[in-house]
């Protein structure tokens, strides 16, 4: 029995080594944010959230297809489960080390965050969300597994008198039942020409600190998240903004057979920002989802997974979206934290569905059920529960293992 | 013959227990869910049948919205699984119908659950417990809270299950005062299996009333209309009863021929609309018969069909009791299931129109490779 245990478990982290995909993530319930991860399923975008699994998931290239940039209209800020943004890396083990290098992740807060700092929206006035994004990777073992990652960027536009930059690092640490890290934000700048003279957004020491540990047949698991930022407009005082978000949880990712497995959840999630002006814009949220979901390989070629996520409380308090300067900023914020007001978080059941294709040492990560029925340019933006054949899989994402 | 007859009855079961999916039951013609087929869905008529079919996870695509049609599905999903001698089960997002009202927006059941656990002791039961709670705060409150209990027994050939809405209220939509509420309704029947038919009746009644307080700008709500600005209440109930008879053959292991025939009898009455024309009781008579087939088309596909049509009886008799033919009372559904070992992708066919300009709810005959498959459910077995 023992054996056969030791032999799943082995086919399990040969198997889900192969999967380092959002595709794959969001179809199995993360909400992330960033798409930084997830504590209690075992996949190579984990490192996003604790770099010391990059020595897990060496020996492969990643791609994810996409558009380049990142989106300023309202309802495209933060990156649509519809649309893949452009990025990638490689990660290659030399020795007992592991180093990687990877492109364009670039993070959906700071997006959200410098959106919500300005001042003028007027076109070409936005400011800048970090751009060519690139994460430096290393990653070695000394008893436990760790990690470490340097994150830069840096951008300028001297036609609108443009400049961004941000430096962030990330240090983890997996030991036998434990993992743990701190994902620090050093700098995070941008700066554009307004109409009434420069508006600035200038990041403060950022942090995300948190973990797991093994506990029973899953993992208990939690961080907090807290950033805090300057925004300044010529003619304008300083306004402060912070952003604190807490997910804490238990999860597991129970082994079916040596492929398939069942994903359950149930977590604790707070996002706090606020904004102050001189009546201030805030969002406080609380939700406490259920994730159920399954990983099952259909065939050989074919694995197919799946989720449903409610929450089983959610409760929004949003206040004064209108002192936000900006409407753009007013519309991003509505679309990703609901509207203004005090109330229940409605209708938050989400179906996702998403399906690997495996060809060798190819696997090709997508998700399912994004297309709609019309094919008129109305698709694509939600699940209307259509299979379709045409529009197969949606913010698709291609992994070599060699 | 008697090993053969148990052999493909055992098949029958194992296949059948095997689909678990809202595009099954419409495309065999049997609504939300069937008085005599075996399938998942069953849990939400008799949860006595959770004893037959668990340790499945299913997710029935859709957005996250409250109303759920065919042509725009609603997310929702679930987990069952047994435990020793007994099975439970956790539903999300099952969330009722809408409350479609004008001139105000009373909350409807938002993020609903559905617990269920289930025994087999000799006699198998079960038992499901429906809740859900909203509240959203403002100029002044709405809310709403709903609780339904339901309660099932099955013993050999014979099953019977009660299904019970505890209460449910929304409270605010134009003003403060407005009250959509439900008074307690139930749902009872039950099923014999008798020499290969299955025999079943079902009565069903809801009844609630919506309240317009003074300086409600709500105008029309459950059938009947109201004075703006004007208190009033409007009463509405409903009721079906439904006698029937069932038989599956099981032409071959892999495929199987369904026909039904039901009787029903349905009344929906409104009461205290200000136009007077719309209070009274509309009766409406019918006789549905359907046919339908599923059959394993290769190892990984099973299609399904039917055909349905009112006969003989099929009318309904207005307030002023004018009787009226039920027209076009056809229909013919599609669906598919892709099989992939333990994993299943149900799905309805045949609901694409030839244009790709608008929705998929037109039915024009169209095979349609590009929206393979609509009102998809995935379930896995484990």
């Amino acid at each position: 029995m023992k054996k056969i245990m030791m032999i799943g478990s082995a086919l399990l982290v040969l198997s889900s080594s192969v999967f380092a995909t959002e595709a794959r993530l969001l179809a199995l319930g993360m909400k992330e944010t960033d798409n930084e991860g997830m504590y209690y399923v075992q996949d190579g975008r984990n490192i996003f959230l604790n770099s010391a699994y990059v020595n897990n998931y060496a020996d492969q290239l990643v791609t994810e297809y996409g558009g380049v940039g990142r989106s300023f209209a309202a309802t495209a800020t933060t990156e649509a489960v519809n649309k893949g943004k452009a990025q990638g890396g490689v990660f290659k083990k030399y020795g007992g080390m592991v180093y990687g290098l990877y492109f364009g992740n670039e993070s959906n807060t700071s997006s959200l965050l410098r959106i919500l700092a300005t001042a003028d929206d007027s076109a070409g006035k936005m400011l800048q969300t970090s751009d060519n994004q690139i994460d430096l990777f290393v990653g070695g073992e000394a008893g436990v597994k760790w990690g470490a990652n340097l994150l830069y960027a840096n951008g300028k536009k001297e036609s609108i008198s443009s400049k961004d930059n941000a430096l962030s690092t990330r240090f983890g640490l997996i030991g036998s039942n434990w993992d743990a890290h701190a994902n620090l934000s050093l700098a995070s700048k941008s700066e554009t020409a307004s109409t009434a003279g420069i508006q600035e957004f200038k990041g403060k020491l950022g942090v995300q600190v948190g973990g797991s540990y093994l506990l029973g047949a899953g993992r208990v698991y939690g961080y907090v998240k807290n950033f805090s930022w300057d925004q300044l407009n010529t003619g304008s005082a300083t306004v402060k903004g912070s952003f604190t978000a807490y997910n804490f949880g238990y999860g597991s990712e129970m082994t079916v057979n040596s492929t398939d497995k069942l994903i359950g959840s149930l977590a604790f999630r707070k996002t706090d920002i606020a904004v102050k002006y001189a009546l201030g814009a805030t969002v406080h949220t609380i939700a406490i989802p259920v994730t159920l979901g399954y990983e099952a390989k259909a065939n050989d070629w074919l694995t197919v997974r799946g989720s449903v996520v409610q929450n089983l409380y959610g409760k929004k308090d949003n206040g004064n979206y209108t002192s936000i300067l900006s409407g753009t900023a007013q519309a991003v914020v509505g679309a990703t934290y609901g509207t203004v007001g005090k109330g229940t978080i409605s209708n938050s059941t989400e179906v996702n569905a998403g399906a690997t294709v495996t060809l060798g040492q190819v696997s090709i990560d997508g998700v399912l059920a994004l297309s709609g029925p019309a094919r008129n340019g109305a698709g694509g933006t939600t699940n209307t529960g259509v299979l379709a054949g045409d529009d197969l899989l949606s913010k698709v994402g291609l992994t070599y293992k060699f | 013959m008697k090993r053969n007859v148990l052999v493909i009855a055992g098949l029958a079961v194992l296949s059948t227990s095997a689909f678990a999916s809202k595009a099954r039951m419409e495309a065999l013609g049997q609504g939300s869910y069937s008085y005599y087929l075996n399938d998942s869905r069953s849990v939400f008529l008799n949860p006595a049948s959770l004893n037959d079919m668990k340790n499945y996870i299913t997710t029935e695509w859709g957005a996250s919205q409250q109303a759920d049609s065919a042509t725009s599905p609603r997310a929702e999903g679930g987990f069952f699984r047994e435990m020793g001698s007994f099975a439970y089960g956790l539903y999300l997002g099952n969330n009722g119908p809408a409350r479609t009202s004008t001139g105000g927006t009373f909350l409807n059941h938002q993020n609903a659950i559905d617990l269920m656990l289930a025994g087999d002791m000799g006699l198998k039961w079960g038992a499901r417990v429906h809740y859900a709670n909203s509240k959203n705060e403002g100029t002044f409150d709405t809310k709403n809270s709903a609780l339904g209990l339901g309660l099932g027994v099955t013993h050999g050939d014979i099953d019977g299950y009660a299904n019970i809405t505890l209460s449910d209220k929304s409270e605010g939509a134009a003003v403060a005062g407005d009250v959509w509420k439900k008074k307690p309704g139930f749902q009872v029947g039950g099923a014999y299996k008798w020499s290969g038919m299955t025999f079943f009746a079902d009565y069903n009644n809801t009844n609630e009333d919506v309240t317009a307080a003074t300086g409600s700008t709500i105008t029309a709500a459950a059938g009947g209309h109201f004075t703006a600005g004007t208190a009033g209440t409007v009463t509405h109930k409903t009721s079906d009863i439904t006698v029937g008879a069932a038989r599956v053959h099981e032409v071959n292991p892999g495929a199987r021929i369904m026909t039904d025939v039901k009787l029903v009898l349905g009344s929906d009455e409104v009461a205290g609309s200000v136009t007077t024309t719309e209070n009274g009781k509309v009766k409406t008579t019918t006789l549905p018969v359907t046919i339908g087939m599923e059959a394993d088309a290769t190892s990984w596909l099973t299609l399904r069909g039917n055909v349905h049509q009112n006969v003989i009886l099929g009318s309904s008799k207005s307030i002023a009791g004018k009787t009226t033919t039920i027209a076009n009372s056809t229909t013919v559904d599609g669906g598919a299931t892709l099989n992939f070992g333990k994993l299943k992708v149900d799905g309805s066919i045949g609901t694409t129109a030839s244009s790709r300009a608008g929705t998929i709810g037109t039915k024009e005959g169209v095979l349609a490779t590009d929206n393979l498959l609509s009102r998809v459910g995935v379930t896995y077995m484990f």
